[in-house]
């Protein structure tokens, strides 16, 4: 087994000038300054997200920048892996699975539309990712199945799948598709699975970091669900369904969302409080949680960039770093978009 | 150019009405340095408050940011206005409904760009569903069946009378359709229609407003249907559509782009208008007014003085009383806490070098400016370490390339591109020494050749024998190098009038006398074949007299502060701890410091042992093989040996050189001037 040195000394300081690197908080409030969305890619000419002005500037349509940068967000983090070890190559294939299940989910919402909704999708297909990550699908083929069966039988079958098993299952559970929420959860569900069962690969105290830094996102992730769904679902399908793993087990002690919300933004020392003051608007709410758990998240990463720096560490801040800024950078991009055309409906 | 430039420090009195006018002034000399009334005690007064200023500094860097942006869209860079005369009459409002106007106008070109990318992302589609079908007899079973497996593609045949073919085509333009046709029969041509299934109810009626009737295609229609998917008319038709489309789209980021070239000179002039407004404020922060005065005062070189002082003295005639004092006063007036700032006064060919100085810090005020010095050992260095005038050259062209493409772009190049053609330079001179290009002996040395002792052969100077004797020339560079640093450090006490140090100091009097003893008892030594060292007296004299009078150090500073001398035992015990430490380390890092130079031998020899390696890899290959052998072991000895020599040049004038003499703890010279960086640039 290679040592921590010989592991992440390449990588991890790679990783860290990367990190110089990264779009400062100056620059995203100058970005949330721009009165257009013009004005706003612009600011991108001279970035590494220059990518995205060009496409703009050639198409003027946000969707496909955003799609750009999707792209090469999942390309900048498949292209560590020719630095990495074969452990480390592993773990970012497991950490490359959730860009694989988000695409996955996104045709499959697609598919859903089409042939059980029976909804005209043309309009979304441009915009659709047909990247290869993991599952090696065509999604034309995907969208002529015509029935959930068909549609299964047709990823488990797709080369390089991770998730063939849990579709197979799924055929001879003979579940059939009137929601999509059953098979996101299932989806979600196995690939924190994946990842903390991919921590026991590491020695420590690469697997207690993996194991926190996993557990934190799920907790984020729990949250969500639980502003999202507590109006829809019974509470104890509520807590029942959310991902195991995080560092707060719902159905132990808490007796409603509010108290599940409170417990485990409580257990970051966070204050759970200003997030229930939102009062019942779950959009509020996750706007806040998501402020709330951004200041979490650079909690952690200062720790862990502080801390010893041939871990699993670095990596992981990198990961949240890089995804958090590429979030941003569409949100700010989308507000400009809106602030824009929301000026021009007041003018006219 | 050795010594920085000397300052003078102004306090200026002004009548309030004359405020616009000395502001300009100031910023056109742009010579002086501000600064904040409160920072000087003597001017501190109660009744002395902030301007107030008119004009928002956020929203003028704000709206300059966003014209930048706008010149960026149009590849254009905002140059600056180099005089301040011309003031644009423009309120910042207006500016600023000027600036939406025409960044509306650019978001309306994108938003036409993205219709056409609607029309363009259907096309693509289409084409995306035609393809699966294959070649255009598949695309008719199809649609004869009148299911396309997909519930998005609408696909009919039919026909349409001849003479109406083009009003179908026409009338079903506007959407996302293609129309195939195939044959002509009783006056009728028969087609296939594709298009979206959401504009199937529009289609059928636009089909029907030309007499459109459904039905199935002629037999004969097959022989007029490609089988190879290849030829697919529907695909080409499709493509040529989006090649047009894309043109346009292009054409019209091409119009956006003209249409700021054309409002270019506005931007321009508006950008260096609102620019100079904010410099004008920014000097007008550091001024402090009465009702009736203002104040302000600052650092400006000495030989500017009398320029500065005669033209506020021409705005402001009479009205006006300027109070210019040396350094030391302010010194005296401040305890010290403000030091004058440092201006490098070096000419522009010395920019690198100086660059390199400023990197590691800004030499204190007063002491010695060390660029042209730098320049000569960095230089010297480089050359000893890369000589060779085939890859000098090299170095040479890529920075003098860098150089002007830079300046071609309309950027400020970097003094670092000339730096690499410097030492391209230095490499080349060193090349002719050695009588190296790119390897080969193509002209005798002028000193030795380089390759030839590396090999074992004769270098062509009977003084440079081996190995050994490369060595030994960068040994007595190392020393020349010291012995400089020693000196500076020395001159840099006596302007100091910092006597402790010039005595004492590991790079004082008694530290070079050590080391000029050292130099020549090793010298002395190694020349016996290490059999004997210099007589005992020399020995005493040139290393125990400074070691011992190095024991006075903590003494004299006693005597020198004004402290009284302890004589009890830990007090002494503590001196004579500090001394032996001291000595150690005198002794152990003058004989590190001298050695270290070694690796310029080190690195040249490396240079030429790789140049060697890939000279005897080749000779193996076959002439093309060898060629390209050659070729790339030239361009990796370039980079590899060119950035190693680069940074071990660096590294023995920060480390080895700049440690003997070197303060960094001056602050540089930045006067508010039309060159000043502001804040708020998309660039910073």
């Amino acid at each position: 087994m290679p040592s921590a040195l010989n592991r992440y000394s390449f990588i991890n300081a790679k990783l860290k000038t990367r990190m110089d690197f990264l779009l400062k908080e100056a620059f995203f409030q100058k970005l949330k300054d721009r009165p257009n969305l013009n004005e706003a890619m612009l600011m991108l000419k001279s970035t590494p997200y220059g990518m995205m002005e060009e496409v703009y500037e050639q198409t003027g349509d946000l969707k496909m920048a955003e799609k750009t940068l999707k792209e090469y967000e999942i390309d900048s983090f498949r292209e560590l892996k020719k630095h990495c070890d074969e452990t480390l190559q592993g773990f970012l294939d497991v950490l490359l699975l959730k860009y694989d299940i988000e695409i996955l989910k996104d045709w499959i919402r697609l598919w859903f539309d089409l042939r059980i909704r029976k909804r005209d999708v043309s309009d979304l297909m441009p915009y659709m990712l047909r990247t290869v990550v993991h599952t090696d699908f065509d999604p034309d083929t995907l969208l002529t199945k015509e029935t959930t069966e068909q549609l299964y039988g047709y990823l488990a079958s797709c080369r390089g799948c991770p998730l063939s098993d849990l579709f197979q299952d799924r055929i001879e559970a003979e579940s059939d598709l009137d929601t999509l929420y059953g098979l996101e959860k299932d989806l979600d569900h196995f690939r924190f699975a994946k990842i903390l069962e991919y921590a026991g690969s590491f020695p420590e105290p690469d697997r207690s970091l993996l194991i926190r830094y996993t557990a934190m996102e799920i907790d984020f992730e729990n949250m969500l669900f639980v502003i999202r769904m507590s109006p829809l679902l019974p509470l104890e399908q509520l807590f029942e369904d959310l991902i195991p793993g995080g560092t707060v087990f719902a159905g132990t002690s808490a007796r409603t969302a509010d108290q599940y919300l409170e417990k485990t933004l409580g257990s970051y020392g966070s204050m759970g409080s200003v997030l229930l003051g939102e009062g019942g608007d779950p959009l509020k709410k996750m706007e806040m949680l998501s402020a709330l758990f951004g200041d979490i998240e650079d909690r952690e990463i200062k720790k862990m960039l502080q801390g010893n720096p041939f871990t699993l560490g670095i990596m992981l801040a990198w990961f949240m770093r890089k995804e958090r800024e590429c979030r941003r950078l569409v949100s700010l991009l989308n507000a400009a978009h809106y602030k824009a055309n929301s000026m021009d409906r007041g003018n006219s | 150019m050795i010594l920085s430039s000397k300052m003078s420090h102004l306090t200026a009195v002004v009548i309030r009405d004359h405020l616009e006018n000395i502001t300009r002034v100031l910023l056109q000399t742009g010579v002086m340095d501000f600064l904040r009334t409160d920072e000087i005690p003597a001017l501190r007064d109660g009744r002395l408050r902030e301007i107030s200023f008119n004009e928002n500094s956020v929203r003028l860097a704000e709206c300059r940011l966003r014209i930048e942006t706008l010149l960026k869209a149009a590849d254009l860079r905002p140059l600056i206005r180099d005089d301040v005369k011309e003031e644009g009459t423009l309120s910042l409002e207006k500016i600023e409904k000027m600036v939406d106007a025409l960044s509306n106008e650019q978001q309306g070109f994108r938003d036409r760009q993205k219709d056409l990318q609607t029309e363009i992302n259907r096309l693509n589609d289409l084409k995306r569903q035609v393809n699966l079908f294959g070649d255009e007899q598949a695309l008719v079973e199809r649609a004869q069946q009148g299911s396309t497996g997909y519930s998005f593609l609408f696909l009919e045949t039919g026909s349409v009378a001849e003479s109406s073919l083009e009003e179908l085509n026409s009338a079903l333009s506007p959407l996302t359709t293609v129309v195939l046709e195939t044959v002509t029969s009783g006056g009728r041509t028969h087609c296939i229609i594709m298009g979206m299934k959401r504009d199937q109810e529009e289609i059928e009626k636009r089909l029907a407003s030309v007499y459109w009737e459904k039905g199935p295609l002629p037999a004969d229609a097959a022989k007029a249907l490609s089988p190879d998917p290849g030829q697919n008319r529907a695909t080409s038709d499709m493509d040529q559509r989006i090649g047009e489309l894309k043109k346009r789209q292009e054409a019209l980021r091409e119009e956006s782009k003209e249409y700021i070239r054309g409002k270019s000179q506005w931007l321009q002039d508006t950008w260096s208008d609102l620019r100079i407004r904010e410099l004008n404020l920014k000097i007008q922060s550091y001024f402090s007014a009465s009702e009736s005065c203002i104040l302000f005062n600052g650092w400006v070189p000495a030989d500017r003085r009398e320029e500065l002082d005669r033209e506020i003295r021409a705005v402001a005639g009479e009205n006006c009383l300027l109070e210019w004092h040396n350094t030391a006063w302010v010194k005296e007036s401040t305890e010290g806490r403000v030091d004058p700032p440092v201006e490098m006064r070096n000419p522009d060919a010395l920019r690198p070098f100086e660059m390199l100085v400023k990197n590691f810090g800004i030499p204190a005020y007063g002491t010695v400016d060390p660029t042209v010095l730098v320049a000569v050992s960095y230089l010297c260095m480089f050359g000893l370490m890369f000589g060779d005038v085939g890859h000098g050259l090299v170095l040479v062209l890529a920075g003098l390339l860098l150089h002007f493409r830079a300046r071609k772009q309309g950027r400020e190049p970097t003094s670092l591109f000339m730096l690499i053609a410097y030492c391209g330079g230095a490499a080349m001179a060193a090349g002719v020494l050695f009588g190296s290009v790119f390897g080969y002996s193509i002209f005798p040395p002028l000193w030795f050749n380089y390759h030839a002792v590396v090999e074992g052969h004769s270098s062509g100077n009977d003084a440079i024998a081996s190995i050994y004797d490369i060595l030994k020339i960068t040994i007595w560079f190392g020393i020349a190098v010291l012995g400089t640093g020693i000196i500076l450090n020395i001159i840099n006490c006596i302007r100091e009038r910092d006597w402790i140090n010039l005595i004492f100091n590991k790079a004082g009097i008694l530290g070079g006398w050590m080391y000029a003893a050292g130099v020549y008892t090793a010298f002395y030594f190694v020349g016996t074949s290490y059999r004997s060292m210099p007589p005992s007296g020399f020995l005493i004299i040139g290393l125990g007299v400074p070691a011992g009078l190095m024991l006075l150090k903590e003494p004299a500073a006693h005597i020198i502060e004004g402290h009284k001398i302890s004589f009890k035992p830990g007090a002494l015990m503590n001196m004579v701890m500090e001394w032996i430490v001291e000595l150690l380390e005198v002794f152990s890092g003058y004989l590190a410091n001298t050695l270290s130079f070694m690796r310029v031998a080190g690195l040249g020899i490396a240079h030429v042992s790789l140049m060697t390696a890939f000279f005897q890899i080749a000779e193996s290959a076959p002439p093309v093989g060898a060629f390209v052998i050659l070729l790339l072991g030239n361009a990796l000895v370039i980079a590899l040996e060119g950035l190693s020599a680069g940074i071990q040049s660096l590294r023995l004038n920060y480390y080895e050189f700049f440690s003997k003499y070197f303060n960094g703890t001056g602050k540089a010279y930045e006067p508010v001037s039309l060159k000043s960086r502001l804040g708020g640039s998309s660039e910073s």
